[in-house]
This record gives structure tokens, sequence and C-alpha cells, in this order.
């Protein structure tokens, strides 16, 4: 059936592209690594390479935990229950993920400050690390959620169960795919994110590979930590795909001309209420406060002016281009996972998952190496920097874009096909329809991340081509934050539309 | 569909738009973009010269400068640092300045071959408010720091900051391994405040936050200026009979090697050695001049008024991959 769908060759294609420019990145790692001998790996791990794989795995799961739980209790209360201001919580809770987390980090640190409370630990870092990757899960359990065939849910409610009964006996395990979509997206992001974890002091394999390439100027260093990893991720990857298993549910909904029925909340309105408010206000008021008073600092004092609109524009057409991209390619990819899940399609996506969990530093000076090496035309252009923006990014619209065809049941494009409409029709009234919405949700994820993405672009970008995130960060690392607050109140905003017209049409 | 094919041709209009001026010259840059800009506008102004200037961290453009050996893309490197400059110049990727006019440069400054030279001076000096602890009770040397006095009471940057790697790696050149190991160990285990970077550092001097911070001068001059939370002194330390000395860093500028524009970067070069030049610079980036007519701010202290540590910057290159494993080895990592 798939062969007469898409030609083949042709769905084949554009996963291997990008992920034969994944492995590039991994091989060049790899390589480097590999350059210093066995001598240098056994010195790391004296040092404190231990140590730093238990700290980075307990931020990891923890974040993880403390993210997925926030996510799927959010989404469940404002798309299945009676929740005052639920169109607004729709897209209000996404919007930690247009928060910069080192900015972010940096707001809460300088509230903190005053308080004398101790912050620098491993619980206050993992709230604050969840704090800007909940959305994650909320976004994609939420768009499964409203896919959801109510029928079962309903059936249970009929049969006397309880609500919660029918929430942990049919709805979480109907959410399963998107949950462990949008947790893994977490705790990757937990692997390669420096921004934060190192304003926050705390050390993880990110912030180790940093100081290699930063304090030491040690390359290979920073490429054997990169290793170990690379080498995480693909254990994690292991029990993604393990704890995925084989049940896929595909349950589509049906064009139902009734609105599935809410729950009331009865006397539990408010405490919930109370929840999602308190939620809202840690990861996203407390952050933008500090930044409009900030800002309004740095405006009084006049920093704003015309090259503002460059950085804006520079900004729009990077992310841009790698949100496109990137949607093009997660069409026949998530196909590609969903309907052939094997061997070789596991390959694919482990190679661009690596990239994921890469901090961005890593990720560009490899890239240079390849870009010199390989592609010397696209060197200093633009499309060096969305390149990196894609390999880092991908993921996430990949993600958003497999949970919508896991609920895509398969007899649906052969009844497509029996009754004589061709691939394109197939392609254009079946599938696209079903499974659209997820994946501009996850190119939206792919045009955010990218709007915030620092190193990589500081790396890669050519002269003249300073991205929003770049004034804020060369601001902000000399510590004048005013200056560097109205440019990220700016990317704030403007990511605040994407997000809400892409939320629409979920 | 249209939707879509109307985004695509933008996008493919934008990136052909978007070709390099190959004639221009090209700068990595690790300084602050508002300290340099005027200077290349000017300088682009009186020559015709195109300048494209690349500003980041000046870690990450010297891997760049190192990944680019074979097909460099760049002319010129401006770093914060000398250890970085002389880092660059043991992996052979930068090449000597043939200009007459850097002779106005104190030799202690550049590189032995010349292959990076300093603009301006940064020395390390320990700022404090007055009001949290009284000048005679002020930390007078490096080493106070390490007294029961004054633990949890001064800050330091984070320790991926270059400069205060490269003063780490003086103190290496200037004690040597066990006695650097020792003052570090100390220096960690009387509970430094540590915070991101030196703004941050003279901020919460400036308010009292903490009583002593150990910055580069520029910083206690920039505090000074400040509106409000400007009392602040400073003490250049170590300036007794018989102790070391202050450690004096440089910001400054190396050629790489292979430079495609190699004469239009010595122009470049020549340009920011002129007096007024310097003098722009210093009052833009408040850094002590380091040409002897340059006169500095009036807040300042002159290059040649204080006791610099008897240290060959030139040597840092060498000693910082051991400093990074002394560092690690007492805990005092990012």
């Amino acid at each position: 059936m798939i062969k007469t769908i898409v030609n083949r060759s042709f769905l084949w294609t554009m996963p291997a592209i990008l992920a034969l420019l994944a492995s590039l990145v991994i091989i060049v790692i790899a390589f480097e690594a590999m350059g210093d001998g066995w001598s240098r790996w056994v010195q790391l791990f004296n040092q404190r390479l231990f140590e730093l794989f238990s700290r980075t795995l307990s931020l990891m799961a923890l974040s993880t935990v403390i993210a997925t739980f926030w996510g799927i209790s959010l989404a469940w209360a404002v798309e299945k229950t009676t929740l005052w201001g639920n169109r607004f919580w729709r897209w209000g809770l996404a919007l930690p993920l247009v928060i910069p987390p080192y900015i972010g980090a940096l707001a809460f640190l300088i509230l903190f400050r005053e308080t004398n409370l101790p912050i620098y630990n491993l619980p206050v870092t993992a709230l604050i690390m969840a704090a800007f990757t909940f959305p994650y899960v909320f976004l994609i359990v939420s768009a499964a959620l409203r896919r959801m065939n109510t029928n079962l849910e309903e059936a249970a409610q009929a049969c006397g169960k309880s609500p919660s009964g029918v929430f942990f006996q049919v709805t979480i395990p109907a959410l399963r795919p998107a949950i462990i979509a949008g947790a893994t997206l977490v705790a990757l992001y937990i692997l390669g994110d420096f921004g934060a974890v190192s304003i926050l002091r705390y050390d993880t394999f990110a912030s180790a590979i940093f100081f290699r390439i930063r304090g030491s100027l040690d390359f290979s260093g920073a490429t054997i930590i990169s290793t170990v990893l690379l080498l995480t991720t693909f254990g994690l990857l292991g029990i993604q795909r393990f704890a995925l298993g084989k049940c896929h549910r595909y349950q589509q909904k049906t064009e139902d001309l009734k609105e599935p029925k809410k729950i009331p909340l009865g006397k539990w309105h408010f405490p919930i209420l109370f929840y999602v408010v308190l939620v809202f206000i840690f990861s996203t008021l407390l952050p933008a406060g500090v930044l409009i008073y900030w800002s309004w600092l740095g405006i009084s004092a006049g920093t704003i002016d015309t090259s503002f609109f460059q950085y804006l524009f520079n900004s729009l057409t990077l992310a841009g281009g790698a949100a496109f991209i990137s949607l093009i390619f997660s069409l026949p990819f998530s196909y590609l996972q969903v309907r052939h899940p094997g061997l070789l399609t596991s390959v694919l996506s482990g190679a661009v998952f690596a990239n994921y969990s890469l901090p961005g530093v890593i990720v560009g000076l490899a890239l240079i190496l390849i870009g010199l090496n390989f592609f010397p035309f696209l060197y200093n252009t633009p499309l060096m920097v969305i390149i990196a923006y894609l390999l880092r990014f991908f993921p996430q619209n990949l993600q958003a874009a497999r949970s919508s065809f896991l609920q895509l049941s398969p007899n649906l494009e052969e009844a497509s096909q029996s009754m004589g409409f061709g691939p394109l029709k197939t392609l254009f009234s079946v599938i696209l329809p079903n499974i659209g919405p997820g994946l501009l949700a996850g190119a939206s994820l792919v045009f955010v991340s990218s709007l915030k993405e620092l190193p990589a672009s500081l790396l890669l970008r050519p002269a003249g081509m300073d991205t929003l995130a770049i004034r804020i960060w060369m601001e902000a690392s000399e510590g004048f934050y005013s200056t560097a607050a109205p440019f990220a109140l700016l990317l704030i905003l403007i990511s605040i539309f994407p997000l809400r017209y892409l939320l629409n049409r979920f | 569909m249209f939707k879509f094919l109307t985004l695509a041709l933008f996008f493919l209009l934008v990136f052909t738009g978007c070709s390099q001026q190959e004639e221009d010259l090209v700068i990595y840059s690790g300084r602050r973009e508002q300290f340099i800009e005027p200077i290349l506008k000017e300088f682009s102004e009186k020559t015709g010269i195109g300048v494209r200037l690349l500003s980041g961290g000046a870690p990450e453009y010297a891997h760049r400068i190192i990944a680019e050996k074979d097909n460099p893309q760049a002319d010129l490197f401006f770093a914060n640092d000398a250890g970085i400059m002389e880092f660059l110049r043991i992996e052979g990727v930068l090449q000597p300045i043939n200009t007459e006019s850097l002779e106005v440069i104190p030799t202690q400054f550049r590189a032995q071959d010349n292959s990076w030279i300093g603009i301006s001076a940064r020395s390390r000096v320990l700022m404090y408010n007055p009001d949290v602890i009284s000048p005679e009770k002020a930390p007078q040397t490096l080493e106070d720091l390490t007294r029961e006095e004054f633990r949890g009471k001064f800050a330091l940057t984070r320790p991926g900051n270059a400069s205060m790697v490269s003063h780490i790696t003086a103190l290496r050149a200037y004690w040597g391994e066990a006695k650097t190991t020792d003052f570090l160990e100390q220096l960690i285990d009387n509970e430094p405040l540590i915070l991101h970077g030196h703004t941050d550092i003279r901020q919460a001097v400036g308010r009292g936050e903490i009583a002593i911070g150990l910055v580069n001068n520029y910083y206690y001059h920039l505090q000074l200026q400040e509106a409000n939370n400007n009392n602040v002194k400073v003490v250049y330390p170590d300036q007794e009979e018989g102790q070391m000395g202050a450690f004096v860093n440089i910001a400054g500028v190396a050629l790489i090697s292979g430079s495609p524009g190699e004469e239009k970067a010595l122009k470049l070069i020549e340009f920011m050695l002129q007096p007024e030049q310097q003098k722009k610079f210093s009052e833009l980036s408040f850094e002590t001049p380091l040409h002897p007519d340059v006169p500095v701010l009036d807040f300042a202290r002159p290059i040649d008024s204080y006791k610099h540590m008897d240290i060959e910057l030139s040597s840092l290159g060498s000693l910082w991959p051991e400093t990074v494993s002394i560092m690690e080895r007492v805990g005092y990592v990012d």
C-alpha cells in the first residue's frame, strides 16, 4: 500500500539526507574524541565524569517527572474539563517555550537572590528546568486529547467508572505515545541545555563540555564528554522504544457533530484553577515580569534603534526557514517511523535525536568542520545556520508528527486506495487533514526553538546576520541586563503570534 | 499550496541575495561590540575599506580559527586576553604583524614574534565597598583573600571566564604548580561568592551585597560611572616591597595566518595604534591605553604607576591546559 501512496524512494530519500547530515556530526565528534587516544579518556573518567553522569541523570529524571506531571495534568484540565478560561490556557500554558531559558533562569536568580533561600541545588534547578520544558508534554498531549475518540471514555463512564477511573484506565493508556514523545523531548533537552544550568550553577555534561571549550580551549576533551552524552542519549532512546512497545491504538476522531462532553469540576474547580494559575505564574509571569522591568529601564535609557528591526528580520528569516524545511522533512520521516518501524528507521531517527541532545556549541563546531570540508559553497551563508537549527530541533517536529500518525489508522489509507483515490489524492484528502495539525504544531516548536537558539547561531552566522538571541547574549553576557531585556521581550512577543496561530489550528 | 510556493520562493530569494563581498576585511571578535564599532566605522570612512565584524565569545572564535586553519576565512582576531591569543600562536594559526607602528607598544605586551599585540591593558584588582569594609581592613594582597576574616566576603567570576583563567595561569607561571594549587584550594575553601560575570560582581560590590570583588580594573572604573551605588574603592594588590605586583593582562589583536586581506588588516592595526584611536578606545572601554603618549582617564591609574607581576604574557598559552587541570582538581569548574 505504501509503495503506491508515495513513491518509495522519495519516502526514504528525505529522511536519509537528514540522517546523513546528523550522522556526519556524530562521526566528526567521535573522530575527534578518538584523536588523542585512550589516555585522555582514562584521564577524564578519573576526574569527574562519573560524578557528572549521576548529576546529569538525576537532574534529567527529576525535571522530566515534574514536567510530565505538569504537562499531562494541565492538558487534561484544559482540554477535558470546564475549567475557567481554558481558551486562554490552551496557548497561555505554551508560553514558557518562548522564553529563552538562560534569560528565564537569570530572572529567577535575581528574584530569589533577595530572599536568601538556598537555590543552588537539585530540586530548585529541576523545578526551573521543568518550568521551561513542560509545554513540550502539554502541547503534544493536548493535541492528542483533542484528536482522541471520546467514545471509549464515554463507554467507560456509562459502565459506571468514576472520572478518575476513566482517566487512569482509559485516557492515560490512550495517551501513552504522546506522553512518551513529550517526555523524551524534555529529557533530551535537559541533557543538552547549557544556558540555564550554568546560571543555576548545576554541573551537567553540557556544562563540562562548555568548560572544556571555553575555559580550556580543549576541543578533543569536549568531544569525549560529548561521546558519553551521545551514548546516554542512545540508551534513553532505547528506553523510549521499549516504553512505546508495540501496542499502537489507532483511534482518529470521527467527524463528530457534537462537541465531546466536558467534565464539570464542581468543588474541585477552585483548587485546580489555583494550580493552573500557580504554574503559569511560576513559568511565565515571574520571568516575564522581571524582563518587563528591565526593558522599562533599558528603553527609558534609549537602547532601541533601527538596527533592532534588522535583527528581527534576521531572526524571522532563519527560524522561519528552519521551520519550513523541517515541516517538509517531518512528513516522510514520521510516516516511516510509524508505518515502517524497523532497524533502518531506528538508525535514521537515532541519528537525528542524538543531535537534539548535544549542546549547540558542539553541533556548531562540528558543522564548521563539515561545512569547510564537504560543503564549502554553503560555508558562511545563512543556510549553515538553518541546517544547524534543523539538526538541533527537528525531533521536536518529528515527535509531534509521529504522535499524530500513531493515532491514524492505516485502514483509512487503504480505504482511500480501494475507493480509487490516487496517492496524491490520498495524501491531501486523507493523510494531511488528519496529521497536518500535528506537523504544523511540530514546525511551530522548531520555529520558537530556533528563535531562541544561541550557540550555533553565534558560531555559524555570516557577518550581518545577528539574530535577536545573539543581541540578547551580547548584552546579558556583559551583565547589561537592561539593554538585553528589550530584545528578549521582543523575541517573546514575536514568538507568541506563530504560537497562537498554530495552536488554534491544532 | 499557493502559500507554500510563495514561502519557498521567499526563502530562495533571501538566501541567494545574501552573497558575500569578498574584498571586505573579516574580523572575529571576542570583545564587546560597542567598544569597537565606532573605531571600525571611522576606519571604513577614511580608507574606503569595508569591514565585516563578527562578535561572539573569544574561545568559540579560537576554535573556529583552528578549524579553518587550512582555509582561513578571517583576517583578524580581537581578543580580551593574552592567553588565548598565545594559545592560537602555539597552534600555528597566527602570523607575525609586520608593521613598524607596533613599536609604540612595549615589548612585554606583544607576542615574541609579534603575531599578536596588546592594544589596552586590564589589571586584576580588588574592588571593595568602604561601607562594608573599612579601607584599613581591606585586603592588600591576593593571598589575603584566603584569610579567615574574609571568609564568604569576596566574589569571583565563573571559572570559565578567560580573564580568570589567565590570572590563575599567571600565578602558575609565577609561583609554580604546588603553590598555585594550594592557594586556589584555600581560596575556594574560603567560600567565595561565585557570580556569572564581572559586571555582576561590580554591581554586587556597589550595592554592598558583598564586600570585595576580584575584577579587571575597568569594571571598577565602570562602577564609578554609575548614577547609584558608586561608592567603591580599589586596591591594586601586592604592591609592597617583596610582593609580586598586580597581574596586568591585555586586550589586543592577532593576525590570522593566511589572512585573505593581510594588507588591509595591517592598515587597520596601524590605524588602531594611532594615539587618537587609542584615546577613543580607552574612553569607550575604560581600559588603560598601552600607548605611552595617551593620557589615562582621570580616575584611572597610568599603566606605569604601579607594580606589575613579573611574568611574560607570552608564557600564558603553554601553561593554559595545566592551569585548567589545577582548577578542575580543586573543584573550581563550571
